[in-house]
């Protein structure tokens, strides 16, 4: 079975196709349609992936990598455990490309070897082999990599237009990029492409919670804070993030 | 021309005439040959000046019979190829309409199985929604019928003399929560619900507060469970549990009271 994964920096996706064509999304154990790409390094020496991950890390972030993304391609040490273990970005992004392989096989019940992976369309060379290396070292054969625009464009069914031009608004959770692609043939060509890297949908919801919590406080005369609302605060960080 | 000759005095007149009759036959045939002949020269010659005269029509005839012939030729073979490919088109027709056939059939076949699938379609309709509504609706909204008792119950007695009130507040709540966890537990949807000192699991958990403390071995252990979770048939977790975490010492936190 072929797989479809959309590596984000705040999220990982991934998909299949039906018995009809259709991608469908692929829900974790959670039932949630993504994994949240965070790897959480415990003590013990095993890794964490995922919302569990995330939940760890805000017990010890020092153990975890977040944002991996823009590390791809460099010799940014991402995390170093006591043993001098290094971690760059290419591994935490193997350990993502695991999490999504095991995702995978245990939803569809199929073993997954062969991917299709979307990747920035400004990644470069290096970028590029690292990804398909990180794919390798999770067992992941990537039978194509896709500019994510690109693929953008496909879902689209931007392709089937003869001789157009578009412009692809993908708003991640982290970052913020724009491409223009342009059709040849059958296939879509980016033809150029720029972005914020600090500008994404966790944005939006900071600037929704800002909101609430400033409305409350104008109406009630006190602004909870998370020290002494804690769970107040997350349930409102979660709610948000699920307008 | 004959010379009659001398013969004796005693043959008789019959043997005369026989031999004149004889002369006179051979006198024919002789004539009667010089006059064929004369006339097949005749004819002959005629014939040879006819063949002479008309050998180029012949020739001409025998050129528009040969072309006659390569026309006839041409014509058949024209016919035995447009037989070839008669022969051709009814085969292809005829496996045209056998396969036509075969759809028509297998188109027959899917209508009636299409049918059957409907059928049982809406069957499984009915079923499922008499399903939803005896086995999820209906004791879903049993079991909200004490919780909304108790409620009733507390707002009747509300208008009593405080003496006279048989439920307090705490009670209420303990009766809901209870009801209500009975309610959930027929989903098979338990609560996740961990006591202080407890490991922090994060499967399970999701820690909002840190609490100091100087114990070492208390380090990442549940100092308190702010808000209880849930989880499914124990393998899905719907709503992690909410805790605050010990760290050792952790500056930043306050103690837990």
């Amino acid at each position: 079975m072929i797989g479809g994964i959309d590596a984000g920096n705040f999220r990982l996706k991934m998909s299949c196709a039906d018995s009809t064509g259709n991608p469908n999304l692929i829900t974790n154990r959670l039932g949630e349609p993504f994994i949240r790409s965070v790897v959480y390094f415990a003590e013990d020496g095993s890794t964490i992936v995922g919302t569990e991950a995330e939940n760890a890390a805000l017990a010890n972030p020092e153990r975890a990598v977040f944002d991996w993304k823009q590390s791809m391609g460099t010799d940014t040490v991402l995390y170093q455990d006591g043993k001098n273990k290094i971690c760059k970005a290419k591994d935490i992004l193997a350990h993502l490309f695991r999490e999504a392989k095991k995702t995978i096989e245990a939803k569809t019940g199929e073993v997954c070897e062969e991917v299709i992976v979307t990747d920035p369309a400004n990644y470069n060379d290096l970028q590029k082999k690292e990804t398909l290396d990180a794919a390798s070292e999770a067992g992941l054969k990537v039978l194509l990599l896709l500019h994510e625009p690109t693929a953008a464009a496909l879902g689209n069914e931007f392709h089937k237009r003869k001789n157009s031009r578009a412009l692809v608004f993908d708003l991640g959770g982290g970052t913020f990029d724009v491409s223009i692609v342009q059709n040849k043939g059958n296939l879509c060509e980016v033809i150029a492409t720029n972005g914020e890297q600090k500008l994404g949908g966790k944005d939006f919801n900071n600037c929704l919670s800002e909101l609430i919590q400033e409305q409350f406080e104008a109406k009630h005369n006190y602004r909870p804070n998370p020290k002494d609302h804690p769970v107040f605060c997350q349930d409102l960080a979660q709610r948000v993030e699920q307008l | 021309m004959f010379e009659r000759q001398k013969e004796p005095a005693d043959r008789t007149v019959a043997s005369d005439d026989k031999e004149y009759e004889h002369l006179a036959q051979r006198a024919a045939l002789l004539l009667t040959n010089s006059f064929k002949v004369l006339i097949d020269d005749s004819i002959k010659k005629v014939l040879d000046h006819i063949f002479i005269d008309f050998a180029p029509l012949r020739n001409q005839l025998n050129q528009i019979l040969n072309k006659q012939q390569e026309i006839l030729d041409q014509i058949l073979a024209k016919l035995a190829q447009l037989e070839t490919q008669s022969t051709k088109n009814q085969t292809s027709q005829q496996q045209i309409v056998y396969s036509l056939q075969h759809i028509e059939k297998q188109l027959d076949q899917l209508i009636a199985e299409s049918k059957l699938l409907e059928n049982a379609s809406r069957e499984n309709h009915l079923l499922s929604q008499e399903h939803y509504q005896d086995h999820i609706v209906q004791p879903m909204v049993h079991s909200l019928f004490p919780i909304i008792d108790f409620i009733n119950d507390a707002e009747d007695r509300s208008g009593e003399p405080a003496t006279d009130r048989k439920i307090d507040t705490n009670e209420l709540t303990g009766a809901i929560f209870t009801q209500l966890q009975q309610f959930l537990a027929v989903y098979q949807i338990e609560p996740i619900r961990h006591r202080p000192k407890a490991k922090f699991n994060p499967s399970l958990m999701r820690p909002v507060k840190t609490v100091t403390t100087e114990n070492r071995q208390l380090d990442n252990r549940i100092a308190k469970s702010l808000r209880v979770g849930f989880w499914w048939r124990k393998e899905r977790v719907l709503r992690f549990e909410t805790v605050a975490l010990y760290k050792f010492k952790d500056s930043k936190s306050e103690t837990v009271n």
